[in-house]
């Protein structure tokens, strides 16, 4: 067999299997970060029951945007 | 309906506060709790059930004719559930209503909206990650998923039911299948009678003085009432003592693919008895991103069939020849639900159609947070009745 060709395929099979040893350690990472984030389930419970925070903290953003939406039509109006 | 079958809800903080102090104390008391409010479940569908025979009489169709168009049915559902925030509470009162002579044909598309209404909740709760771009992205389209998911079904199984009533007939063959045929009584489930019925049975004799109407509707308010505060309660006490056991099972099926996603979401689901707090728990861990879209799809899925556990529970309190439409009703709600998972999870491209959804939704809300907040509004209450308009006006 050509030498130079041995070579290359002697590379692929690293390659291959370094990219596999890559491949399983960010796996096994994203495991474990799943199985810390489901550690903290109890807090995503208690913060469930004051859901309504969410909406009050997401009115005055939707009040921007709307301020923002009209104020410009408002502007180009006058223009 | 009467005027006396309509409720105002307790004050919310009332509710909680009563709630938060009930979540409190040993973990044996906490059952006994539970123990109490299923019983007072049972006693409150069996009061509805019989709330309603006594306010209609022969007349149920005729008090329900608004809803044999089945999209007024879907909208009652939708829009009853995304108020009250629990499909399990729309569920049970439903189950109740048909045991007191509502037809299952008419409660079908109510179950069904009850499965979109549902959704509102974990959508209100990834408006909490609406400050940081990427992770609100995230999270919406993990809550939304399940939007597009039920109405997805809705789209595949209410045309179906419509021109052939293939839930109907699932649900009424096994219901006929479980509930003996001859007495009508349901094998093996015999004692609720009477446990359930002398409570059921002094408030009517309570009431006996009023006109049958008004004693019927004030059952039904009772009955209602009686879900709500029971649902709300169970939920919170669940919650605190299941935690754990929900960690383990959400631990089991890291990295162990969709089918056992799937298993999770309907067993957690069974543990609190809410879907809503199953899908809702999703959306942190979506939008921190630890867990992809389509990591968490199957367990929202799971929540689906889980929570049809409610409306099983509440069909046991039925009792007499309504007993088997009761069952047939919640079997509905089971096989909707099933079948909803197994078709569309298992055809690639029907699969797929909820992931793009949320994703492309979650794509212009992030940029535009009016959007957001015009698809709650659109999906929730404005299309539902631009649905019935439309539907009417074809019909008429």
């Amino acid at each position: 067999m050509n030498p130079k060709k041995r070579e290359l395929e002697s590379r692929v099979t690293e390659l291959e299997q370094a990219l596999q040893e890559l491949k399983t350690q960010l796996s096994q990472i994203e495991s474990q970060e799943q199985h810390d984030a489901i550690d903290h389930l109890d807090e995503y419970l208690q913060s469930m029951d004051n859901k309504w925070e969410n909406v009050r903290s997401f009115w005055p953003i939707v009040l921007a945007e709307l301020r923002e939406l009209f104020g410009n039509k408002n502007s180009s109006g006058k223009e | 309906m009467s005027k006396e079958t309509v409720l105002t809800a307790p004050a919310p903080d009332l509710v909680d506060s009563r709630v938060a102090e009930l979540a409190q104390g040993p973990t044996w008391l906490k059952w006994i709790q539970i123990a109490g409010l299923v019983y007072l479940l049972l006693v409150a569908v069996s009061l509805i059930g019989g709330g309603f025979k006594l306010a209609a009489g022969d007349h149920a169709r005729e008090l329900f004719a608004f809803a044999s168009n089945p999209v007024a049915g879907l909208v009652v559902g939708t829009v009853a559930t995304a108020l009250i925030q629990s499909s399990s509470t729309v569920t049970s009162i439903i189950v109740g209503l048909v045991a007191g002579g509502l037809p299952v044909g008419i409660a079908i598309p109510m179950v069904m909206g009850a499965n979109i209404g549902t959704t509102i909740t974990n959508t209100i709760v990834s408006l909490g990650h609406v400050r940081r771009g990427e992770e609100f992205r995230r999270a919406f389209s993990a809550a939304t998923i399940h939007d597009f998911f039920n109405i997805l079904c809705v789209l595949i199984f209410l045309p179906l039911e419509i021109m052939f009533g293939l839930l109907e007939r699932l649900g009424g063959w096994a219901s006929s299948y479980l509930v003996g045929a001859e007495s009508l009584s349901m094998k093996g489930l015999n004692f609720i009678k009477p446990i359930v019925k002398p409570p059921v049975e002094f408030i009517k004799t309570a009431l006996a003085g009023l006109p049958v109407e008004l004693s019927g509707g004030i059952m039904i308010a009772l009955g209602v009432l009686a879900i709500f505060v029971v649902i709300t309660f169970i939920g919170k006490l669940l919650k605190s003592i299941m935690v754990g056991r929900a960690k383990q099972i959400l631990h089991s099926a890291v990295g162990h693919g969709p089918l056992s996603g799937i298993a999770s979401g309907t067993v957690v689901t069974v543990l609190v008895q809410s879907s809503s707090t199953t899908t809702s728990l999703v959306v942190p861990l979506a939008g921190s991103g630890v867990f992809s879209l389509r990591q968490v799809y199957p367990f929202t899925l799971g929540a689906n069939i889980g929570t049809c556990i409610t409306a099983l529970l509440a069909a046991t309190a039925i009792t007499g020849p309504n007993a088997v439409f009761a069952l047939q009703i919640a079997l509905v709600h089971l096989f909707y639900n099933v079948l909803g998972v197994v078709v569309i999870y298992s055809v690639p491209f029907l699969r797929e159609l909820p992931i793009k959804g949320a994703e492309k939704l979650a794509d212009v809300a992030v940029g535009n947070k009016l959007v957001a907040l015009a698809y709650i509004g659109g999906i929730f209450f404005l299309v539902p009745f631009l649905l019935i308009g439309l539907s009417n006006w074809m019909l008429g």
